[in-house]
């Protein structure tokens, strides 16, 4: 009996909007387009000279949206032969039901007058004080029950956890920088617990330097690459070319740190760091032209949608490449999409994290067709086995059994690509940190693509939507399967030579 | 009559236009808060806005939001219950 082979209906529609009308649709997708609406009832398409077996079930019009049915496993050959075209999973919505309230007011007010634990924070060698490091003890794990604190110049914590002694299922300790994370399982712990941090080496084979390994600093020139975030601070291993902060009411000059954490300077350290061990790190592609797109507000840990949407069409004007968007989340915009629709139409590529929610649907802005969307991926052996990052390991497991699919990343059909993001050394304020997210395996993969198309035909074509798609076939002729799936890695990792 | 801040994009080619901005500008219930050269930050009443929209082609509409700083920390959700005994 022949084998059954299990299709899955998708809509495949232009880059923006239903139809392909207008400015920036390309000729390719007007005229696939055209013949699709043809073929209905068929059971093959020839793209590109493929025999695809995609069947056009329905249509919008000649120049409309198509839906379409076609085995999972054809689903990134199709994105790949039509990059100037989305397809995108046929859903079907469920009316919304409301979460219950917690109540937790009662307990709050009690824990007011309840006894305290001071636990220190010290370096493993050295015994000095860690300073501005988060503490989280949970006594339990699962209903998220426990205390945390950030220590003091002592590395002196005080916790309220209702008694003078307790048992904590899980500790996590992030410091602010130049140690490892920690996790501890199952401990007692009263005033006067000790908890010792590992040093970070900067020379360490994290997960970014496993498979990009050390660039040579010319690597990634003739590339301008943006990055919107918290903005870049200055720092020994970072060259910034320029930039704009576009956060409503601020100075449009002051694209530095925001002074919330240094998350754009550590997601532009894993781009364009050209530093060197012992004493700094190195980025996937620091030859590149490193641009800051302020979009957070300062000492502030939200951006607008209006100051990212200006940020995107502000980096155009600047003639960027490629933008670096290690942000996400809550529901789709029309404007935010019409600027990275805009965008892709003339000629800049936005590279987006899909979100650290834990396997969920990618996130917006990922999700759009004009996007290349980029999951997490980690490398046991990468961080020490007492790392919080341990939590990070999850199946799926790679063709090689170390590399995992990382347990925050969210991941989907959209998937484009996935990049190391567990772990990750990077630049900060202060220093230098491993932090984890889809927000560290996106500078990555924009890393790799400077790589890729550093000197490449793509790069010299007229700025429009067939330049950004020349840019999207030249990335995922890099990319190699890392053996999770398509759902989870898309093209897979790329590595550019 | 409640106002919240919206944005305002132009979809059509090249910036946006003079006579477009010139009728969102004259609407007395619409105070600009600040433009580009897709957009205009406004703050307005819902309805209002949407009809005025509605009115102009090419343009889209959406409420201002924020995105959070993305964070894979563990937190605290709750403390314990000191009342358990």
């Amino acid at each position: 009996m022949a084998k059954r082979i299990e299709t899955e209906q998708y809509v495949l529609l232009p880059a923006g909007g239903l139809r392909a009308k207008g400015r920036g649709v390309s000729v390719e997708t007007r005229t696939f387009l055209r013949s699709a609406e043809t073929l209905r009832g068929t059971e093959g398409v020839m793209i590109d000279a493929h025999q695809v077996p995609m069947r056009v079930l329905d249509s919008i019009g000649p120049d409309g949206a198509k839906l379409v049915e076609l085995p999972a496993q054809s689903m990134l050959a199709v994105r790949s032969l039509l990059p100037s075209l989305r397809l995108v999973p046929v859903r079907y919505y469920t009316p919304a039901t409301a979460p219950l309230m917690q109540v937790a007011t009662q307990a709050a007010r009690a824990m007011a007058a309840a006894p305290t634990i001071t636990i220190k924070v010290l370096a493993k060698t050295g015994k000095k004080p860690v300073a501005g490091a988060i503490v989280v003890a949970l006594t339990d794990v699962e209903n998220r029950v426990g205390a945390q604190g950030v220590t003091d110049s002592e590395g002196e914590v005080e916790l309220t956890l209702g008694t003078a002694s307790v048992e904590i299922q899980a500790l996590y300790v992030y410091p602010a920088d130049a140690y490892w994370t920690l996790r501890k399982k199952n401990l007692t712990i009263t005033t006067g617990t000790v908890i010792n941090l590992l040093s970070l080496d900067l020379g360490s084979t994290d997960a970014l330097r496993f498979f990009y390994g050390s660039a040579e600093l010319t690597i990634g020139q003739g590339v301008t690459v943006g990055v919107l975030d918290t903005g870049i601070a200055d720092h020994p291993d970072l060259v910034v070319d320029g930039g704009a902060n576009t956060v409503t009411g601020e100075d449009p000059k002051d694209f530095g740190d925001n002074g919330k954490g240094g998350h754009g300077t550590h997601v532009a350290g894993i781009v364009a760091a050209r530093g060197e061990a012992p004493t700094g790190v190195r980025g996937v592609a620091p030859g590149v032209k490193l641009r800051s797109y302020r979009v957070f507000a300062r000492n502030s840990g939200s951006a607008s949608n209006f100051a990212i949407a200006k940020a995107i069409d502000q980096a155009v004007l600047d003639r960027c490449d490629l933008l670096n968007m290690s942000l996400g989340g809550g529901s789709a915009d029309p404007v935010l999409t019409a600027a990275v629709d805009d965008a892709r139409a003339a000629g800049t590529l936005c590279i987006i994290a899909t979100g650290n929610d834990g396997r969920q649907p990618v996130s917006f802005p990922a999700v759009l067709g004009s996007a290349v969307a980029v999951s997490a991926v980690g490398r046991k052996g990468t961080f020490p086995a007492s790392a919080a990052e341990v939590e990070d390991i999850a199946s799926p497991y790679g063709t090689d059994k170390k590399n995992f699919l990382a347990s925050f990343s969210n991941i989907g059909p959209e998937v484009d690509l996935t990049g190391p993001g567990v772990a990750i050394i990077s630049t900060l304020p202060t220093g230098h940190a491993a932090l984890s997210g889809t927000s560290m395996a996106c500078p990555a993969v924009t890393g790799a693509a400077a790589r890729a198309l550093a000197g490449s035909t793509a790069l010299k074509k007229k700025r429009d939507g067939a330049r950004s798609d020349a840019m999207v076939k030249a990335l995922l002729t890099t990319a190699a399967p890392l053996g999770f799936g398509p759902t989870f890695e898309g093209h897979g990792l790329p590595m550019p030579e | 009559m409640s106002r919240s801040r919206f944005i305002l994009r132009y979809r059509g080619r090249g910036p946006t236009p003079d006579a477009d901005v010139a009728r969102v500008s004259a609407v007395a219930e619409v105070v600009v808060v600040e433009s580009t050269a897709k957009m205009l930050l406004v703050e307005s009443a819902p309805a209002l806005l949407q009809a005025l929209v509605d009115s102009l082609d090419d343009w889209v509409m959406a409420p201002e939001h924020a995105f959070p700083l993305p964070d894979v920390r563990r937190r605290v959700e709750r403390p314990p219950d000191v009342s358990d005994p």
